[in-house]
Order: C-alpha cells, then sequence, then structure tokens
C-alpha cells in the first residue's frame, strides 16, 4: 500500500461546472421520479422484469464471457442481465443517461469520484474482508468510504511480439529503438498501431511517460493536469522519434488510423506484417485465435518501465438507491468463484481478488507472468486515458492521433511542432469551456 | 324487377333512377361522439410528440436571463462543420433521385431485365441502415486478405502497376476522403431502389398515347420530359425527394457505425454532433437549438414538398396493355440490358459478400475474404447467439409487432374522421398541416425529454412505453397516408357504406378494397422501419431495450476479429423485414403512389 496511489482529488473546477451544469435535470428528475412514486411501481409491474441490470463497457468475446460470469449467479425473485454500454459506460451514471443501470462496471477509478453523487457505498464490510487487492482501496474511496469493488484488473505495460522474428526482448527504451531499427533494415514493419480506436494511443503514451518520470505520471493523474510538465514534452517526443522513422509502423500512419484494437493483433500474427504491437494482457485470447504459423507468441514489458505497470480495471458500483438485489450481487461479485468462467473459458482476464487467481491452471504463462507484475507493481498507475479525468480523455484521444498523423507524414522533422500542437491542444482544452 | 302477382299479359318494370350526373354525398347523421375515435391519437400524439417537442423548443431559447438566441450561436459554433456537412448529404440524396429517375426511365426499355433489376434494387430498402453500414464496411475492409475492393485494388495494382511489390497497399477507404465513398455508396445502395421504384410505377401510370400522340405531334425527347413526363410525375417524385431528404438530414447509423474515430470529427452530421452534445456535460441548451434548426429545416422542406404531394391528376385505372413495339435499335436494348445485369451484379455484390463472410468460422472470417474457398460452417452464427442474437430478434420482433399494432389501431379511426368526419374544410386542412409537420420530426426533438422521463420512472429498459414513441413517431405519416387514401374513394361508396342504409356491408368492402393498399402500406412501412430503427431506440430508451441493430453496433467495435458473426447477425436481422418488404412490395408502392396511379 502507498499513500500516492490516486487519492481523492479536491473538487476543481470542472467538477463543480458539471455539477452546476447537472443541478437542475438532477431536481427535475428527482421531483417527477418522487412524483410518479406510485405509477412507477405499478409501471414497474406492468412493464419491468425484477432484474439487476449490470452496466458493462465490453463487446464481443469479452462481453459473452461475462455473460458466463452471469450465468453462475442466482437468485430468487430476481435475474441479473448484463446491459453493454460501449463508451456510453462513463456517462451512464450521470442524470441526464437514460439507460439507468443499478451496477455499473466502471472503467477507471476515476469515474468515482466525478460521479459519488449518484452513488451508494458498497455494504460496509466487503473491503473489510480481507479477500480483496487492497492496493486498489484507496482509489475506489471518496473519504475514505469505499465506493467501487474493482473486478477484473489490466496489466497495460505489455508488448505482444513475435518470438519466431526477435531473439532477445529490448530491455530499454535505446535497445528497442535499435530493434526496430534491425527490423526496418529486414523488410519488417516493426509495430502495428492501431490508431483508429483512440485507447491504445494513450496507452501507448502512458507507458512512454512512466519510463520517462513515474513522479511527473503521478502528478498528472492525481491533480489538475498540468500540460507545461517537461516529462510530457519529453515522453511525446520519444514517442514520437518511434513512431516517425520510416517504415516503423505497418502501413503507415493512414493505415495505422484505419485499424482497430483488433486490426493491430491480427497485423502482427495473423498477417504477418508488422513484428510488434503494444496491447493489455486481455489481447491474449485473441492473439491466441488468429495467430497464424510461423508467428510465435511472445510478451515483454514495455521496456523501461522497471517493473513499473500502466493497469486498467472495471471497477463494479452501485448506483443510488441501491436496492438490496444490487448490494447482494456485488457482494457475489466479490467473491474469488465469480470470475472463474471468464478466467477458465474466453481467458484474457486478470482477477481483482487475489484468490481467483491462486494456482489457477488456466492461467496461460504469459498472462501469468503479466498478472505476477501487475501485483508486485507497487504504486497504482491508471492509464492516461482513464486517469486525467473525463473531460481531458477524448481530447488526448483525438490530439494523438493527429499526432499519429503528423509525425507519420512528416517525419522526424515534424516531431518537434507536432508535440507542441498536442501540448497546445491540451492546455486549451483544460482552459476552454468545456474544461 | 317483376311483380308476379300482375295479370298475366301485363309486364310491370320499375326501372330504377339512372345514375346520372355526379352522385351527391348525403351527409349522414352522426353524433359528435365520431370524434372521440380520434382522441387516443391525439392523447398519444400530445403526449409522445408535442409536449416533448414544446420542452425542447423552450430548451433552445432558454438562456442564464431568459429567452435568446444564445443556444443557437453556441450550437453553430459548436456543430457548424456538422451542419455544412449535412447540406451536403442533402445534395447527394438529390443525386440518387435524380439518379434513380434515370433508372426507371431506361428500365422502361429493358423488360426481361427489370424483374431481377427491381428485386435486387429493393432488397436492400429492407434492411436497416446498420446492416448496409456493415455490409460496406466488410467490402470496404482496408486489410487486402478481407477486403474485396481492397483485393481488387491490389489485384489490378499487381496487374497494371507492373511491380511486384507486396508491401503495396490499397488506398486508406476509411481515411478522410474516401470515406466519403464508402458512405454515399453505402447511402445510394439503401435508397436507390426505393427511388426506382416508384419513378417507375409512376412512368407506367402515364398512358402510352399521350406520349405517342406528343412524338406524331413533334415533340422532342426533352420536350415530352419536360411537358409532360415531369408534371405527371411530381406527386411521386415529391415522396421520393422528401423521403431522401428527409433520410439524409437524419443520418446517424450509417456514420456511426461506418466512420472509424480519427475521422469522425470531420465526418460529423447533426445528428451524431447533436448526440455528443447530448452526452456533454452544460450542452443540453446548445444541444437543444441544434435540433430546433433540425426540425426548422425538415419542416420547411415538407411543406414546400406538400402542394406537389396534393395534386391530382386523371389517368386510366389502368393503363393499355398493348403497347406500340418500340422501334429500340438491337445493339441499343443489348447495351441496356447489360447495364440493367452490371446494376445487379454490383447491387447484389454486398448481400452476396455478407452471406458468404456469415457461413465462414469466426477466424476464417478475420483472416480472409470470401474469395478464399474454406468449408462452409455455421459457426459465426454460434457465436453471434452466444451474444445474444436470438434474444434481440424476439425483443426487436415484439417491438415491431407491438408498434405496427398500435399505429394501425390509433391510425385508422383517426384518419377515417379526417376524411369523412364531416370537418369543416380549414379545420381538416390545418390538422393536414399539423400532421405533415409531425411526421417529419426528427428524434432529436423528443428524445432528450422523453428519455429522461423514462429513466426517471425506470422504464428505459421497457418494452412497451417504446414501443408507444416508435408508433406515435410513425402515427401522422400513417393518418396522412391512410386519409390520402380515404378522400379518393369516390364518395358515393363512402355514403352507401355509412352504416345505417342497406347494404352497408357490401359496400364497407368495396371501400376496404379501395384502401387496403394503403392500411397495408402503414402496417409494412411500419414495421419494417421499427424493425430496422436505432436512433429512436437509442435516442430515446438508451441501450436498454435489447434491438438488432444494438447488437450489431456492439459487435461492430471489433470489426475484423468478428467479421463472421457480425455478418451473421446482419443476414438473420434483415431476414424477416426484407421478405415481409418484398412480399408486399407492389402493394406498398400501390400504397404509397396514391389514388390516381394503378
Amino acid at each position: 500500500m502507498s499513500p500516492a496511489k490516486r487519492t481523492n482529488q479536491p473538487i476543481n473546477r470542472r467538477t463543480a461546472l458539471r455539477a452546476a451544469g447537472l443541478l437542475p435535470l438532477a431536481a427535475a428528475a428527482s421531483t417527477l421520479s418522487v412524483g410518479c412514486s406510485t405509477v412507477d411501481n405499478a409501471l414497474a409491474n406492468a412493464f419491468s422484469f425484477n432484474t439487476v441490470r449490470v452496466g458493462v463497457s465490453w463487446s464481443g468475446d469479452e462481453l459473452a464471457a461475462f455473460q458466463q460470469v452471469l450465468a453462475g449467479f442466482h437468485a430468487d425473485g430476481y435475474s441479473v442481465q448484463a446491459l453493454p454500454l460501449g463508451d456510453e459506460i462513463r456517462t451512464a451514471l450521470s442524470a441526464r443517461a437514460n439507460s439507468r443501470p443499478d451496477v455499473v462496471m466502471l472503467p477507471a477509478p476515476g469515474l468515482i469520484q466525478d460521479n459519488v453523487q449518484y452513488l451508494d457505498p458498497l455494504p460496509a464490510d466487503l473491503w473489510d474482508s480481507g479477500n480483496l487487492d487492497l492496493g486498489w482501496r484507496d482509489s475506489v474511496s471518496v473519504n475514505g468510504v469505499p465506493y467501487g469493488l474493482p473486478f477484473k484488473l489490466a496489466n497495460k505495460s505489455a508488448v505482444w511480439y513475435r518470438a519466431d522474428l526477435i531473439d532477445r526482448p529490448p530491455a530499454s527504451w535505446s535497445e528497442w529503438l535499435a530493434l526496430n531499427e534491425s527490423l526496418i533494415r529486414k523488410g519488417i514493419a516493426p509495430l502495428a498501431v492501431a490508431g483508429a480506436d483512440g485507447w491504445p494511443l494513450t496507452d501507448f503514451l502512458s507507458n512512454v511517460l512512466l519510463t520517462v518520470s513515474p513522479s511527473a505520471y503521478r502528478r498528472l493523474t492525481t491533480a489538475r493536469p498540468d500540460w507545461s510538465d517537461p516529462a510530457l514534452f519529453q515522453a511525446l517526443r520519444a514517442l514520437g522519434a518511434m513512431w516517425a522513422a520510416p517504415g516503423a509502423i505497418s502501413g503507415g500512419a493512414d493505415r495505422a488510423l484505419e485499424m482497430q484494437y483488433p486490426d493491430a493483433l491480427v497485423e502482427v500474427f495473423g498477417f504477418h506484417r508488422a513484428a510488434m504491437v503494444v496491447s493489455p494482457d486481455y489481447a491474449e485470447p485473441v492473439i491466441r485465435r488468429f495467430h497464424r504459423e510461423p508467428a510465435r507468441i511472445g510478451v515483454f514489458p514495455f521496456p523501461g518501465t522497471h517493473g513499473d505497470v500502466v493497469s486498467g480495471g472495471d471497477i463494479a458500483v452501485l448506483r443510488k438507491p441501491a436496492g438490496d438485489q444490487a448490494s447482494a450481487f456485488v457482494r457475489w461479485l466479490a467473491g474469488a468463484a465469480a470470475p472463474l468462467p471468464w478466467i477458465n473459458g474466453n481467458g484474457g482476464f486478470l482477477a481483482a481478488n487475489p484468490q481467483s487467481d491462486n494456482d489457477n491452471p488456466s492461467y496461460t504463462p504469459d498472462a501469468r507472468q503479466l498478472l505476477a507484475t501487475l501485483r508486485r507493481s507497487d504504486l497504482l498507475y491508471i492509464d492516461l486515458f482513464d486517469g486525467i479525468g473525463s473531460s481531458y480523455g477524448s481530447p488526448l484521444e483525438q490530439a494523438l492521433e493527429d499526432f499519429l498523423r503528423t509525425v507519420g507524414e512528416g517525419g522526424p522533422r515534424a516531431i518537434d511542432q507536432a508535440v507542441r500542437t498536442v501540448l497546445n491542444t491540451m492546455t486549451a482544452t483544460a482552459n476552454g469551456p468545456g474544461g | 324487377m317483376i311483380d308476379e302477382q300482375a295479370p298475366a299479359g301485363l309486364r310491370l318494370e320499375v326501372a330504377g333512377r339512372g345514375m346520372a350526373g355526379p352522385p351527391v354525398a348525403g351527409a349522414p347523421r352522426r353524433g359528435w361522439n365520431r370524434y372521440l375515435l380520434v382522441v387516443p391519437a391525439v392523447a398519444v400524439l400530445a403526449a409522445v410528440l408535442v409536449v416533448p417537442i414544446g420542452i425542447t423548443v423552450w430548451q433552445a431559447f432558454a438562456t442564464g436571463g431568459g429567452l435568446g438566441f444564445g443556444n443557437f450561436a453556441a450550437a453553430w459554433s459548436r456543430a457548424g462543420a456538422a451542419v455544412a456537412n449535412s447540406l451536403l448529404w442533402l445534395l447527394i440524396a438529390l443525386g440518387v433521385v435524380v439518379v434513380g429517375f434515370v433508372i426507371a426511365l431506361l428500365s422502361q426499355r429493358v423488360r426481361r431485365v427489370w424483374r431481377p433489376l427491381l428485386l435486387v434494387l429493393v432488397i436492400p430498402v429492407g434492411m436497416s441502415t446498420m446492416v448496409v453500414g456493415v455490409m460496406f464496411r466488410l467490402i470496404f475492409d482496408p486489410a487486402p486478405e478481407l477486403g474485396a475492393v481492397s483485393a481488387l485494388a491490389a489485384a489490378l495494382h499487381h496487374v497494371f502497376g507492373g511491380s511486384a511489390d507486396s508491401s503495396w497497399l490499397p488506398p486508406p477507404w476509411l481515411g478522410p476522403g474516401l470515406i466519403w465513398l464508402v458512405l454515399i455508396s453505402a447511402f445510394t445502395v439503401s435508397w436507390l431502389g426505393f427511388a426506382v421504384s416508384l419513378f417507375r410505377t409512376g412512368l407506367d401510370g402515364i398512358s402510352p398515347d399521350v406520349i405517342r400522340v406528343a412524338k406524331v405531334e413533334g415533340i422532342g425527347w426533352l420536350a415530352r420530359l419536360r411537358t409532360i413526363i415531369l408534371p405527371t410525375l411530381r406527386p411521386v417524385t415529391a415522396i421520393v425527394v422528401l423521403t431522401l431528404v428527409l433520410s439524409a438530414a437524419r443520418l446517424f447509423d450509417l456514420v456511426l457505425v461506418v466512420v472509424p474515430q480519427p475521422v469522425s470529427g470531420r465526418m460529423d452530421v447533426v445528428a451524431t454532433r447533436w448526440w455528443q452534445l447530448t452526452s456533454a456535460p452544460g450542452q443540453a441548451g446548445p444541444a437543444a437549438a441544434l435540433a430546433v434548426l433540425l426540425y426548422a429545416f425538415v419542416a420547411v422542406v415538407a411543406l414546400v414538398g406538400m402542394p406537389g404531394l396534393r395534386h391530382r391528376w386523371v389517368v386510366p385505372e389502368r393503363p393499355a396493355e398493348v403497347r406500340a413495339p418500340r422501334p429500340v435499335r438491337r445493339w441499343r436494348r443489348w447495351a441496356l440490358s447489360a447495364l440493367g445485369v452490371l446494376i445487379i451484379v454490383v447491387w447484389a455484390f454486398p448481400e452476396l459478400t455478407t452471406l458468404a463472410t456469415a457461413f465462414r468460422d469466426p477466424v476464417d472470417a478475420g483472416l480472409s475474404g470470401w474469395w478464399r474457398p474454406v468449408a462452409p460452417s455455421l459457426e459465426s452464427f454460434v457465436e453471434a447467439a452466444r451474444a445474444g442474437l436470438w434474444g434481440a430478434l424476439l425483443d426487436t420482433a415484439l417491438l415491431a409487432v407491438l408498434a405496427t399494432g398500435l399505429v394501425l389501431v390509433l391510425a385508422v379511426p383517426a384518419a377515417y374522421v379526417l376524411s369523412w368526419g364531416g370537418l369543416p374544410r380549414w379545420v381538416a386542412r390545418g390538422l393536414t398541416v399539423l400532421l405533415v409537420v409531425l411526421a417529419v420530426t426528427p428524434v432529436q426533438m423528443y428524445a432528450a425529454p422523453l428519455g429522461q422521463v423514462f429513466s426517471a420512472v425506470g422504464q428505459s429498459g421497457a418494452q412497451l412505453p417504446l414501443a408507444v414513441v416508435h408508433a406515435a413517431a410513425g402515427l401522422p405519416f400513417a393518418v396522412l397516408l391512410l386519409r390520402w387514401k380515404f378522400t379518393s374513394v369516390p364518395a358515393n361508396l363512402v355514403a352507401g357504406a355509412t352504416p345505417g342504409e342497406g347494404g352497408a356491408r357490401a359496400e364497407l368492402d368495396r371501400v376496404w378494397r379501395q384502401a387496403r393498399p394503403a392500411v397495408v402500406a402503414v402496417a409494412v412501412l411500419e414495421f419494417v422501419q421499427v424493425w430496422n430503427d436505432f436512433a429512436i431506440g437509442f435516442l430515446v430508451s438508451g441501450t436498454g431495450t435489447n434491438p438488432l441493430t444494438l447488437l450489431l453496433w456492439g459487435q461492430a467495435r471489433q470489426f475484423a476479429t468478428s467479421a463472421g458473426p457480425v455478418a451473421a447477425s446482419a443476414a438473420v436481422s434483415s431476414l424477416v423485414p426484407v421478405v415481409v418488404l418484398l412480399a408486399n412490395w407492389r402493394t406498398v408502392v400501390r400504397g404509397l403512389t396514391g389514388g390516381a396511379l394503378r
């Protein structure tokens, strides 16, 4: 446990403004719901089934895996239904949202602070039972009260690579650059970059920033972000240098910007057009599924992170007012057995409850290695997209997409200007009306 | 009639009054209670459309200190680019109308190719935009291993480019610029069949004699087009233009499913921008203003087009079957047939691609295109089923049936009163205008207030309330169409059918026979529209209700690796609406083109 984990943000202007903007609506909605409580009951019986609705961001295989998890839950008198919200999950709790889940799997602990007025605390004894990964307790608590239950963790400091092309994984940033150069000389693109989804780009930058300065990383994610931090400048320059090298990115920036996260995995292991892809642990099932000979699958920790890990997590929270059924469901979710169908079936799941993974034979050696690094990691570094607050995440994604295009097309000479553009854009976001 | 009691030799005959002169429609005595028939429709329209529209308008004009245009200025500064894109889409829609008209003209020359051509053109009309978007994502996949167009480009490059450069990559179809090509192709495929089919029906309604006379009098081709064909087609043109302009203005799902995030900012249209604004904090005012701008625009278009719809003209019930042989040169007929076959092949291509992909194993579908032979597999369907395909199918079917039933129950009595209820002329006229304005209401005008009410009462995921919203959204158009058809039934039939008169039953049957196409058209269109809807369900009810389009959207988020299941879901979800629409297509067209056409 460390005191420096993401602590409670002081209420800043952004939060205050947002709260002010939502207040009348929240008031209107609550008046309506009070006024309609009788009608509500009648309607609920007539139209809505007795269901606990769980908002999740997962889709595809991951959603199917979560359905398997839910199939293991049995309760009298009600059922649990997954509500796939996709990117909407970030706004699922606000008064304006219209899909009102009872439980939400928030993709970032920072969202707890942002939405605390819509949340009920977890059952008091849940965190005291001693089964949970206590490293997360502070980051899911507000004023010492835990609001969130980490369910699935993610190790985002992983580079999946073709072991048949690369003998010795790089251990430092400079070794990595040298490796890229030698691959380019052999006519192989070192990297596949999933630029069509923004988050792989922010994850990439998160890792580079972590190698440059862990303390700057914490500053950026614990207080109001200061975009003039020299460490950011340095990280973006390093990132630009890697991306701008001619031939470094498979298909060039244009192609990278059409490539979604699974496309980049297939680009490496299915189409054999690239050698490496920076992707979280949960890429593993996709890679194993779509990999073709002669590619061999390997994974190494992001070079230069020295055991630190950029991490993510899906955290269950209870919408206010939490019913007994929803609370009971979250309590069940905290148990060691709940995620087993996902771990044993689909894979690509690092359990937040350490007891879920004790010697579970379903974990591949790669997954076990990533999990071990994650558990060993002293401090919590939430990926930048989720760590810097929801109003900065999307602008940063867009800025990095433009950055990728600029350095991909302009080459090394365009880096300095591109870095300044990113930082200026983010500063403007911070000062702008939306900030 | 012979009186049998009459003395022998004398035959008494009673002759009925000859039907000379225009029959005078009697005004049967009916109480005020017939107006009760419209109460349900009015109540639903008021609750679901009018009141939320009012709230949105108020939100748009409400500023911090009172009423003003502050939100409009803010909307313009945040959505100017999206508005510009939407205007571009309107031009594209008009382009599709023109192309549809030309194809309809040419199609008259190719009788043998016409039927399969019509079939192929109409199939995509029954599909959701989401499905069409998915089909085009499939064929334009940037990886040459997966996308047919990319593979074709690579092959052409290989043959004509000369170099055997294996690192050559196809142009970025999903990048800025070329993404327009993908979107426009998808939009055209969605709507061209509708335009062609309606224009063709209109053209067939023009008596060949009129054309022949004009030809004999030496009126040239262009002049015939200007003086005879286009004026006669005015009502059809009005319907086609209105439908396409509205769908271009409302464009939402297609952009959402096709455009990748890095270019989404440049490809924003009004509907997508509105959606982003509503999920951003503190932007409710500008979002409402944007919705009002959109509404004002489509309402003006609709009101301008309305006189065109009311236009009446006289053509024979059934145009002459005997056609003079057209002196078409053989080579020209061959060229036209070849063009028809080409269109058939191009049009069927996305659907065939989707089907072929659906029957591949998910891993095969994610690694190679359909032209690489593999053993057919049902695994993609199995995986789609695991993702909830059958549940979504059931929910969608339930929703579509509920909404269709509601629309019929509400619309038929309302249209009856509006047509024959003896309303003062100005009242009926005013109501019609009101209905036209309501019929084109964009979902953005009522989604936000309704969504909040739904979630406040905990009904966001429930089917019945959403079905009511769908019914309300489809109701104005349904009433208009039915009224249009009802009023074109000859008045003496109606008078005869009024209860209390003798033989009402038989007369009612005749009225029904006349009005049936419109009722069927209303039912079929509502069913298909609700089945294929994404925007209304998503924006009003969130992701709680579980329609097929939402499932597809979720799957399409990881497109390449779920190509197989996505294609399987697309195929399954299109089956029902396409079959329903095709089975009733002639009736629908007859219903849509009004009483004057056959």
